[in-house]
């Protein structure tokens, strides 16, 4: 009889441990945090000064042999801050005689300065700003019977980002084996405004509960370009009162920016991770850090965006899922039993109504049993 | 055989190399983003050329013979712009002069003195802009247009006709007075300019406009 008794004792001592333990663990926040990549673009005008101010040049322009012409390039900076360059080529109609080069402007802005066939603008152009290259060329002196009764102009601009990238004005060639492809950007797009970033902060709690003011981890990253590094942190606190395992994944979209995107994970100054935004390593649970009772973390996540990366990439926005979990001391269970969405408090009634059920049949059976003995 | 691992040995390194050269082209090529544009404008290269017709004046040489008082005489100089350009035109007309009596047309009275021997009107398309007396003549600068403005002329076309009518009247001049027998002229010569860019600010104000161009070897001119 004793034996039974403290059988059942101990089943019921462990399920209780078991419900206990289930109930201190569950704890669970999801980030959504959201990466934006900037775009470039440029625009040309040309135009010409009359009498009524500054307008746009249309075909058949006339202008005099041997006199000045009013042609002013114009170059717009319509995407994030940039370098530009101006190239200027005429093309007459007499089989290039009288020729017309970027020597025969005048009036050039001291923004600019002419190296081989291109003009560049040794200062950044920011986004929204226009600069005047020259104000006009010299039409060339042509005899009446020369045939020369016109040309054709064509100016082209080139932009490349001027974040990451630094040109040689004291080379021939400034901007280097750089290609320039058409902007991959629709024009809609709207820079997004980079808020003064409020520490990250997130506690755990006594109920071993995570909770954090902050719903995108990326806010103060602002949009992003090729070459650009990008750093932030987040500080964990325990204040559960129990010894507090931390895991961290990843739910990613697959999504070919978040795929040329790198990730480093420190959790105070060591390394927990470091490779790609999206990874399969990072699918699973992975096991951050264990935080005293009291004690914190500092969790320093750093993005970065290789320079090789070309238009394809421009103007895109992107989504990355990190969730954070936590398994207190004690607990064998991990919280990566628990899911985004889970109800924690659902699954604790159904698991303290299992133990009420386990122990109320343990008790009737063991009551049955000695009734039958005392009548047997 | 030490010739042979001295031969493989440079083989080995002409491969690394080789390696290497290819790596550090790949990876010295950068991407970043970049945007481009380009705009093409096709330019007319003008010219300033003018013709001082009168299309009248020729087929009319017999009624020049020979002229009595009170004659009219076809004079119908215009001009015609045949550049590529739209035009500011000038004439200059110097109407020849004397001291001479000149009766009224009904012959009550006479009146002495240096005039002009040819009475005429203008053309209201046209607007004065300059008058000099010379001994023989007072020469007269016109602008095709109003005293205000010039009119721009525009390529292929043609002016009104400078005297009104296409015609000027010989005066009523009293005869023995030295001038029978006498050839008279009435000279014309007609300038042009371009429209745009005569000045920095671009004037179209005709005494300016002439200032620079009566100063401008290159103005087209012609005249008859």
């Amino acid at each position: 009889m004793k034996k039974r008794i403290a059988a059942v004792l101990t089943v019921m001592a462990i399920t209780a441990a078991a419900c206990l333990t289930y109930a201190a663990t569950g704890g669970v926040k999801v980030f959504d945090n959201h990466i934006r990549t900037s775009d470039v673009q440029v625009q040309v005008q040309q135009l010409c000064e009359t009498s009524s101010g500054l307008k746009e040049i249309t075909d058949g322009s006339a202008c005099m042999p041997g006199e000045t012409c009013s042609y002013i390039p114009r170059v717009t900076v319509k995407g994030s801050a940039s370098y530009v360059r101006l190239r200027f080529q005429a093309e007459t109609n007499k089989g290039g005689k009288p020729e017309i080069s970027a020597r025969d402007v005048y009036g050039l802005n001291d923004r600019w300065v002419l190296k081989g066939s291109w003009f560049y603008c040794l200062d950044v152009i920011k986004r929204g700003e226009s600069s005047d290259v020259f104000e006009g060329i010299r039409v060339p002196q042509a005899g009446q019977d020369s045939g020369f009764t016109g040309f054709r102009t064509t100016v082209t601009a080139d932009a490349i980002q001027a974040e990451n990238f630094t040109p040689d004005f004291e080379r021939d060639d400034p901007w280097g084996p750089v290609t320039i492809q058409a902007s991959a950007a629709d024009g809609s797009a709207v820079s997004r405004t980079v808020s003064a970033a409020d520490r990250h902060v997130m506690k755990i709690n006594r109920d071993g509960a995570i909770v954090s003011d902050s719903e995108d981890l990326f806010a103060g990253f602002g949009d992003i370009l090729p070459g650009d590094i990008r750093t932030d942190s987040m500080t964990i606190r325990n204040d559960s009162g129990k010894k507090a395992e931390l895991l961290f994944r990843t739910d990613n979209q697959s999504s070919e920016l978040l795929g040329k995107v790198s990730l480093k994970l420190q959790c105070s100054g060591r390394t927990v991770y470091d490779g790609p935004l999206v990874s399969d390593t990072l699918k699973r649970p992975v096991s951050i850090a264990c935080i005293e009772p009291g004690g914190s973390v500092e969790f320093v996540y750093t993005l970065g965006f290789p320079e090789d990366s070309d238009n394809r990439y421009q103007d895109l926005g992107r989504q990355t899922r990190w969730i954070f979990e936590t398994k207190l001391a004690g607990s064998d269970e991990r919280g990566a039993a628990v899911r985004t969405g889970d109800a924690g408090w659902i699954k604790m009634i159904a698991a303290l109504a299992l133990c009420g059920a386990m122990i109320l049949m343990l008790v009737i059976i063991a009551l049955k049993r000695g009734k039958n003995e005392k009548n047997g | 055989m030490r010739k042979k691992q001295t031969g493989k040995r440079i083989g080995k390194a002409v491969l690394i190399t080789g390696a290497l050269a290819l790596i550090m082209a790949v990876g010295g090529a950068s991407a970043y983003f970049t945007a481009t544009d380009n705009k093409t404008n096709t330019w007319t290269v003008g010219n300033i050329d003018i013709q001082l017709e009168e299309p009248l004046y020729d087929d009319a040489a017999d009624e020049r013979d020979n002229i009595t008082p009170n004659k009219d005489l076809t004079k119908d100089p215009q001009v015609k712009n045949k550049g590529n350009n739209d035009a500011f035109v000038f004439l200059k007309v110097s109407i020849p002069k004397a001291d001479v009596k000149v009766a009224s047309q009904d012959g009550s009275s006479v009146s002495q003195g240096m005039q002009e021997l040819f009475d005429y009107t203008v053309d209201s398309g046209w607007a004065l802009v300059d008058k000099k007396e010379n001994a023989g003549s007072n020469a007269y600068v016109y602008v095709y247009g109003t005293s205000q403005k010039c009119a721009a002329l525009p390529a292929g076309q043609t002016t009104s006709v400078f005297f009104q009518d296409g015609t000027i009247t010989f005066k009523n001049i009293v005869e023995g007075q030295g001038l029978d027998g006498t050839s008279l002229e009435i000279p014309v010569e007609a300038f042009a300019i371009q429209t745009a860019d005569i000045t920095e600010a671009d004037t179209d104000v005709p005494a300016e406009v002439w200032s620079v161009l009566s100063g401008q070897a290159g103005a087209d001119e012609t005249g008859r």
